[in-house]
């Protein structure tokens, strides 16, 4: 986003050179892409992939290569087809770096592992700590770069006038399905939906589009389609793909079936595997009470030990029921009871994320809380007094990038963590809390997690790949010896066993195991003698013991939400199992060794290679409305670090104005470290109108600098600075010519948490002044300030009052008007009506959602209505001139409809009546208007 | 599909297994060279029951030719398998299987205790080669230093580098620390170069733990940083700003002056007034510009400093 906003910047750089409107015009907010790590960038070449890597992490480079060839060669047979050129393959240490990269402008959430651009088909994706997810990733989106690569030679070689594109379950189920078993997440999505009755028809699946269940419904679906018809079905869909206009229609030309048989068959097989769990399993919410169950994610339980904080009988979980993610306390005596906020999420820099799926939290008996949160570029170690809220620790950790899940030595004294370092190595370290040493207790390239203290603060266990069957992505529980570091083996098979906890006696270690299709509750001793909790319905994770030791809180998935529940441990068990390490029906042990001793590729330094990134016509560059023909573009290097812009159109009405009326531009922008900045030159002419409507003529040709510097996701400073010659004339016989300088500076914050329509909590300001020069006279040509100050505060789940504050002055001898009137800034008055060198503007809404999830039957047949919010509002501003004195206020009141078209545009309808503050004058004022919510 | 290969070979070759797969591991040392093994020291009886009956259901296959593997173990005296027959124990002489590929594991004595080693290898045995698998399975010392230390593995040659392998605590293979020297390194403390062999003899002695004290250096405390430079301290930056912005504003009125001496020209009507206004006019105008240039810089420089940091 930073990005997009440094090239609005540049934009804006060379509107500004134009014509009357200054940089302050553009106002800019949203949050910051930042590029903490400057990184060196180094490639090593293999057959057919090429891996973008820095010298840190070069041995998940050999890894990544060595893996991507492995998969080039079985995508190669399935899919029938050779990718013709080399596939770029960008990969990151860990998921904070990954966060950094430029090749994708967006910000990419936490949950995504990797992604296929299409422009240059480059693959982009981190190390998140296991080889066997690496490996499932790397495979997942080389099945995007086979896709994207026979969809543009099947479109080249069938022109058609228009295009099929494949709908997202087919496109990332296939991905799953060719790059992965079927698993757990997989089990819980389907399994859920099955048992609920929500399997959708294939007509209905793209309702879960943007969702993770998109990824597992369409792996199911693609299984389906795959055993029942032969993988080569999945082949043809793309190379037949030009044979229809309709996905659905060629589904049915390959496979000879229609969609809806295929459906059916689909629903009526899930139904024959799932529902026979009803028969032997009880329901989660018969075996366990619910507890913490708000809008769907609330994770990671642990008991409060000391039962008296609080009012007593508390627990802490992470949950992103507020639209945040915050760590919230709660008491496990009832459901959704006397929930409170602790800490406060995704609002400030030190806590920029929780990682709510990844890492669990802490609490100490003496009531101190551990957690770790993204805190400038890098996770940090937090400790927080629960009975004051005081944070006693921030700590970053040496030479670690990622942390996660702290967990308190049963003394108090000691807090162990995992910690994932610049070369992607996941380990566990331990840390003193008085001396502040941090001690290494595994050093290896295996992945380690979850750690948990013995009650006697010995041992600790842990969940690990270092099992036999890590290679595959399996995890078992290990023992390790605190003293002498030695791991033992605690559970052992071809399966994930996670997130341990010991219980306060010692006796039993809860886990989460998906040794039974889903992931379910068990229980083990220290010699590896364990059983299930309970035969329930579901998914459950991430176990944590009550002080009493009596039962268990734990996450549960059910109607496709996460909440917490509680269950009472009891004696009578079923499944019970022993650890047995069954050697020989076991693979050998396995090492990072063995994969990376097949890369012998030598590295070379990464020389820019530039590609086209969009080329359009038709420019428009003007916020006065004003439109030059011409066109634009961009070109940026493979890592997406160096960017160029270009643009060229011209004015002219005659030939002799060819030159004169020359519009043209270029840009260099550089996003590899963390100041941003771009140069360029430009020169512009053309007939423009003011703010007031007067027409005149300018040219500007100069150069210009655009930097901007994030402080955090939040925080940023902007700057720019131009100087140019121009030539201006408004047709009065007063022309002005001179050489001119423009420096502006911003300073902005954002933290706000958007809905579908506009945002509904948080706060946003900018800060902007500019100062215009004229060299010729020595004059100030303008010297603009404006203020603009947003204040979300959210009144219930889904209600919000949302005030804005604005305010701009401009001064000099050719100062900027701004102007106001109509839905943007004052509504129920005409757009631009007022206007003036002096703003100030007033609004306060309260926006609330009117028809949420509204099907109309008949005659329909179940059509969905769109969402609609409603408002209603306040306004209130004038303008004026600088010799003027200050206005009497002028008022609306009224309300307004507002509607997401397609994610990418609101549609708003204000109906305001005037008022002067003493009366409401009669008539309505209606406007339709496409945009967001200030 | 492996088991099957070697069931199938089996069955038309039942001599091609070693004898003694249950024997004392000392009595079956592999020969120093590897030779193909004399057809008369093998027989059938190796043959697992199950694999026996299997090669019965399948001896109507054609036979496919043979190859050799040898295996031998560190520690020695290990179970070892081809596919999913049991062979015999380690070390093994070179033993008579089809050609082919060939899944050799030996299984750690204490299976419960995890070790990073590798305990199983996939090899190609072309027809009459002998292969000799090698597979250390010893357990890897934890190196242990006081305090935590870079770990480098010197060089045996002057001209080659030497390879830093990590920090400690940490887990080396036994067959990388035997023969090279090791270099703890640690900021305030001597560099300790000791041979592998002897940590790995201090991991024997102490439970697979080999602990390293470093000596410390006593080095005075560390240099304060050097002052910022001019450029950085903070007042000279605030100072450019503060002055770059009274600079710019004094410019305003200084221009606010040029104006009304331009005014008074404007209006006089002596010749004398007008000259001297006309120059009090431009005087002021340049005055003027060269204040407001000198601030803008100042202000600009000022702010840049004082958000990038650079001078310090």
């Amino acid at each position: 986003m930073k990005k997009t906003r440094l090239l609005l910047a540049l934009a804006s750089a060379a509107l500004l050179a134009a014509p009357a409107s200054s940089w302050a015009q553009y106002y800019a907010f949203g949050k910051n892409k930042v590029q903490y790590d400057t990184f060196h960038w180094l490639s090593l070449k293999g057959e057919h992939v090429e891996v973008f890597y820095y010298p840190e992490e070069e041995p998940l480079a050999r890894a990544a290569i060595v893996l991507a060839e492995e998969s080039y060669a079985d995508l190669a047979k399935k899919f029938q087809h050779e990718v013709p050129r080399s596939v770029p393959l960008i990969v990151f240490s860990t998921h904070h770096h990954f966060e950094q990269n430029n090749v994708s402008p967006f910000f990419v959430p936490e949950g995504v592992q990797g992604f296929t651009e299409f422009m240059k088909g480059r693959v982009v994706l981190p190390y998140t700590g296991s080889y066997g997810e690496f490996r499932h990733v790397i495979h997942h989106e080389m099945v995007h770069v086979f896709q994207f690569s026979i969809l543009e030679e099947v479109y080249k070689k069938n022109r058609r006038s228009t295009y099929v594109v494949p709908p997202l379950w087919f496109s990332e189920g296939l991905a799953e399905y060719w790059s992965n078993e079927w698993d757990a997440q997989g089990e819980m999505v389907v399994a859920d939906q099955v048992l609920e009755g929500d399997v959708p028809a294939i007509s209905e699946l793209w309702r879960y589009n943007g969702t993770f269940t998109i990824y597992k419904l369409g792996q199911s679906l693609c299984e389906h389609i795959g055993k029942t018809y032969g993988d080569d079905a999945l082949r043809r869909l793309y190379t037949e793909i030009y044979k229809d206009d309709r996905f659905e229609r060629l589904l049915q030309r390959v496979t000879g079936v229609s969609a809806k048989r295929i459906s059916e068959d689909w629903q009526y097989a899930l139904k024959r595997r799932y529902f026979p769990h009803v028969k032997d399993r009880t329901g989660l919410t018969l075996a366990a009470e619910e507890r913490a169950m708000s809008q769907g994610v609330n994770l990671k339980p642990v008991a409060v030990p000391d039962t008296s904080l609080f009012g007593g009988h508390r627990y802490l979980f992470v949950s992103a029921r507020s639209g945040y993610t915050n760590i919230y306390s709660a008491s496990y005596k009832g459901r959704e009871r006397d929930v409170k906020s602790i800490v406060r999420g995704q609002r400030n820099a030190q806590f920029e994320s929780f990682h709510p799926f990844q890492s669990r939290i802490g609490v100490s008996a003496k009531g101190q809380l551990a957690f770790v949160s993204k805190w400038s570029g890098k996770d940090a170690l937090f400790l927080m007094d629960l009975a004051t809220k005081e944070i006693t620790l921030r700590r970053h950790m040496d030479g670690l990038i990622a942390l996660s899940s702290p967990a308190w030595s049963p003394d108090g004294s000691k807090i162990a963590f995992a910690g994932q370092s610049n070369d992607g190595q996941a380990d566990l370290f331990s840390l003193d809390v008085a001396s502040g040493e941090v001690t290494r207790l595994t050093n290896d390239r295996y992945t380690d997690a979850d750690p948990s203290w013995s009650p006697d603060g010995t041992r600790l266990v842990f969940a690990s790949d270092r099992t036999r069957f890590g290679a595959e992505g399996r995890h078992n529980l290990f023992l390790l010896d605190t003293a002498t570091l030695d791991v033992t083996y605690l559970t052992y098979g071809k399966w994930t066993d996670q997130t341990p906890s010991w219980s306060p006696d010692g006796s039993q270690i809860a886990f989460a195991s998906d040794r039974d299709g889903a992931f379910a509750l068990y229980t083990v001793d220290a010699t590896g003698n364990g059983s299930r909790v309970s035969r329930t319905l579901g998914t459950s994770l991430d176990p944590s013991w009550t002080p009493d030791g009596k039962s268990l809180l734990f996450t549960g998935y059910r109607k496709g939400g996460f909440g917490i529940y509680q269950i009472p441990v009891t004696e009578s068990r079923s499944d019970s199992f022993a650890l047995a390490l069954d050697d020989a029906a076991a693979p050998p042990q396995w090492t990072w060794e063995t994969t990376l001793a097949r890369s012998t590729q030598p590295a070379e330094s990464y020389e820019p290679r530039y590609g086209l990134d969009l080329v359009s016509g038709g420019l428009s560059y003007n916020p006065n409305e004003n439109v030059g023909q011409g066109v634009q573009g961009a070109v940026s290097d493979l890592l997406g670090n160096r960017l160029f812009v270009f643009q060229l159109g011209n004015t002219a009405e005659k030939s002799s104005d060819i030159l004169t009326r020359m519009n043209a531009g270029a840009w260099y922008v550089n996003r590899q470290h963390r100041w941003n900045y771009g140069v360029g030159a430009f020169h512009l002419a053309g007939d423009y109108e003011d703010a007031i409507g007067i027409d005149y003529f300018e040219r500007r040709a100069g150069a210009s600098i655009v930097a901007s510097y994030p402080f955090s996701r939040f925080d940023r400073i902007e700057g720019t600075a131009q100087a140019f010659y121009d030539q201006k004339d408004r047709g009065d016989g007063n022309p002005r010519e001179g050489f001119l300088t423009t420096h502006g500076v911003s300073l902005i914050r954002d933290n706000a948490l958007w809905f579908g329509t506009g945002p509904r909590d948080g706060s946003r300001y900018n800060l902007t002044g500019s100062v215009t020069t004229n060299w010729n006279t020595g004059r100030a040509e303008n010297l603009t300030l404006s203020a603009d100050l947003r204040r979300y505060l959210r009144i219930s789940q889904w209600t919000t009052l949302a005030m804005r504050v604005q305010g701009r002055m401009s001064n000099g001898a050719d100062p900027e008007r701004f102007v106001m009137g109509g839905t943007h800034s004052l509504r129920g008055y005409d757009r631009r009506s007022l206007f003036g060198t002096r703003v100030f503007l007033a609004n306060v809404e309260y926006r609330f959602p009117l028809l949420h999830h509204v099907v109309i039957g008949l005659p329909f047949d179940g059509l969905e209505l769109p969402t609609i919010d409603g408002a209603v509002f306040a306004d209130a501003g004038n303008a004026w001139e600088k010799f003027e004195s200050f206005p009497t206020p002028k008022g609306s009141l009224g309300f307004s409809l507002r509607t997401n078209l397609g994610g990418y545009l609101v549609l708003r309808y204000d109906v305001a009546r005037r008022t002067d503050f003493k009366d409401i004058q009669p008539g309505w004022h209606r406007e339709f208007y496409l945009g967001f919510d200030f | 599909m492996v088991v099957a290969a070697l069931l199938l070979a089996a069955a038309g070759t039942p001599n091609v297994l070693h004898a003694s797969p249950h024997a004392a591991p000392d009595s079956t040392r592999a020969p120093d060279s590897v030779s193909a093994p004399d057809s008369a020291r093998v027989s059938s009886a190796a043959l697992a029951a199950d694999s026996a009956r299997a090669a019965d259901s399948l001896r109507a296959a054609a036979p496919r030719p043979l190859a050799y593997v040898a295996v031998e173990t560190r520690p020695p005296g290990l179970r070892v398998t081809f596919g999913s027959v049991e062979v015999g124990w380690s070390p093994l002489p070179p033993t008579a299987v089809p050609s082919g590929r060939v899944r050799v594991r030996a299984y750690p004595v204490d299976s419960r205790r995890f070790e990073p080693a590798i305990d199983g290898l996939t090899v190609d045995a072309a027809p009459g080669e002998t292969i000799r698998v090698s597979l250390d399975l010893r357990s890897h010392p934890l190196l242990h230093s006081e305090p935590a230390a870079t770990l480098s593995l010197l060089a045996r040659r002057d001209d080659a580098p030497d390879s830093a392998v990590g920090v400690t605590p940490l887990r080396l293979a036994p067959a990388v620390l035997e023969s090279r020297r090791v270099r703890f390194e640690a900021n305030g403390f001597a560099d300790s170069v000791v041979p592998g062999a002897w940590l790995l003899d201090e991991a024997a002695r102490g439970k697979g733990v080999a602990r390293v004290a470093l000596r410390s250096l006593h080095l005075p405390p560390p240099a304060p940083p050097p002052p910022p430079s001019l450029l950085g301290r903070k007042w000279f930056q605030l100072g450019l700003v503060g002055v770059g912005a009274l600079l710019t504003g004094g410019a305003a009125i200084i221009r606010h002056q040029g104006d009304l001496a331009y005014d008074r020209y404007l209006e006089a009507s002596d010749p004398r007034v007008i000259e001297r206004e006309y120059d009090r006019t431009v005087h002021y105008d340049r005055l003027s510009a060269a204040t407001l240039g000198t601030g803008q810089v100042m202000f600009t420089a000022g702010l840049f400093f004082l958000v990038t940091g650079i001078g310090k």
